[in-house]
């Protein structure tokens, strides 16, 4: 545990670069957009964009994150591949330092947005508002993480392919495999048996949004409000399948690089 | 100790190291020399278990090699990339961190006979002394085995000195076996205790460093002149 604890706090380092820019890159997007939204005289509008570019950048974090890291260690493989530790470890170590990077920059992103729609936004009720930014945080957090086991997945079969051939002709057979990939997936869980299995536990927006009718309709004389009921639907079954296939493609990936990866 | 059966190694459709058998006993400092492409560092990478043979079987102590044999063997690549942002104490201290069997206070002994300042960082240092943590590094470890791939490669002949001394200063000739490949023969011939030459991926010769003096009064340079033609 110490050893990956200290393998952790190396990753922290080696991945601070990375964490340093996306502070600065979200601080320029919020600062450019009431900039121009002073100019204009559409601070809260700007700002409201500003903040939904960035949590939605958020989602791409953790992938970005290792992107960064992994690429790093490419070139040093012969050191960070030299160890007892099996390659679960390695992995799980970039991961940690990742998401502990990842919250660092979005708590204060979360606090501000929380604190923007207080201030200005007052037809959402106490309650949706914290339902919203719990689902948006697990949504962002869950995605991230899926996204970022199946890069990882990915990069293995790039640093495989690699020492083979060249990174442009890897990146090409490595991609061609993710769509591959994607498609037999999409095929996989329309299966009406995968379906049977995976389609229950529905949350729909209703139960999150509480006290406020989303739904609108706009005509020459007046807007008609109405529910969200059925229209965004999520399964709980879904959630799972898919974790599931991506705790799969991360336990892929150490097998790759254990048995497959050279030095 | 070391024992490689029927070892061959392929990239594509380039054969490394064609059906080897080599067989290495503890406590000696052995150099594995031949011309460049020769195989050396493929034979290195494959005991560290950081690549895998084509076919064959490599054991270290009868374990067979996998990558979790740096438990029990010790590796210096020939490449120069470490974490530059680590100062060289922060890198020994990271290196404790992962290794159960890094002695730390030999690595700060090391540390201080090779006239390393710790609080540098890595990036600062010249490429010599950087090539001096890599001797730290490997040498504070308590491992069976110890290899070192081109210690000497691209530094002069001061830091190459201090390297042999390091050598023969700090490793633990009873319990441990060194491998070194170097080109440099001239350098260590005078440590070493057995000399293994590869050419073309074949083994072609594998000597007692003495007998080759006694029996054949043939310095390692003069053997291999005399072997490679």
């Amino acid at each position: 545990m110490n050893a990956w604890l200290a393998l952790t706090k190396k990753e922290l380092r080696l991945g601070l670069p990375i964490f340093i820019f996306v502070l600065i890159l979200y601080a320029g997007v919020i600062a450019l957009a009431y900039y121009i939204g002073y100019r204009l005289g559409l601070e809260e509008e700007l700002i409201m964009g500003a903040l939904g570019v960035v949590l939605l950048f958020h989602l791409f974090f953790l992938f970005l994150y290792l992107l960064y890291a992994l690429n790093s260690e490419r070139k040093r493989l012969h050191l960070w591949l030299h160890t007892p530790m099996p390659v679960t470890g390695l992995l799980l170590s970039k991961l940690a330092a990742g998401i502990l990077f990842m919250s660092l920059t979005f708590i204060p992103i979360a606090i501000f947005t929380n604190n923007f729609f207080s201030d200005h936004y007052n037809f959402l009720t106490e309650q949706s508002t914290i339902n919203l930014l719990g689902l948006s945080t697990f949504g962002i957090y869950t995605s991230a993480i899926r996204m970022a086991l199946t890069f990882m997945f990915f990069w293995s079969i790039f640093l495989t392919c690699s020492q083979r051939m060249n990174d442009f002709l890897s990146f090409l057979i490595t991609f061609a495999s993710f769509l591959l990939f994607g498609y037999l997936y999409d095929q996989f869980v329309h299966l009406s048996f995968i379906q049977m299995l995976t389609d229950w536990g529905a949350i729909s927006a209703n139960d999150v949004i509480t006290g406020f009718e989303f739904k609108f309709t706009m005509t020459e004389d007046y807007f008609e409000a109405g529910t969200m009921m059925d229209t965004s639907i999520f399964y709980i079954g879904h959630f799972i399948r898919d974790s599931i296939m991506a705790i799969l493609m991360f336990f892929g990936a150490c097998w790759i690089i254990d048995k497959k990866v050279e030095v | 100790m070391i024992k490689l059966t029927n070892v061959t190694k392929k990239y594509g459709s380039r054969t490394a190291l064609n059906q080897v058998d080599l067989e290495l006993d503890q406590g000696k400092l052995i150099g594995l020399v031949g011309e460049n492409g020769s195989g050396k560092s493929t034979t290195l990478k494959l005991i560290a278990g950081l690549i895998h043979p084509t076919s064959g079987e490599i054991t270290v102590n009868g374990e067979k090699v996998n990558r979790q044999i740096a438990s029990s063997v010790a590796y210096l690549s020939e490449l120069d990339e470490y974490y530059r942002f680590f100062t060289v104490k922060d890198t020994i201290e990271f290196h404790a961190s992962q290794f159960g069997d890094f002695d730390i206070e030999k690595a700060y002994e090391i540390m201080d006979f090779m006239k390393l300042e710790p609080e540098k960082k890595l990036k600062h240092l010249s490429k010599g002394n950087r090539g001096r943590v890599k001797i730290v590094l490997t040498l504070a470890r308590h491992t069976p085995v110890v290899l070192m791939d081109e210690p000497f490669s691209g530094l002069d002949p001061m830091v190459r000195n201090s390297i042999v001394k390091g050598l023969i200063s700090f490793v633990d000739l009873e319990k441990q076996l060194i491998l070194i490949t170097t080109h440099e023969i001239r350098e260590i011939e005078n440590i070493l205790d057995e000399v293994v030459a590869i050419k073309d991926g074949h083994i072609i010769g594998h000597h007692n460093v003495d007998d080759l003096r006694k029996e054949n009064q043939l310095s390692i340079v003069d053997w291999m002149n005399e072997i490679y033609g």
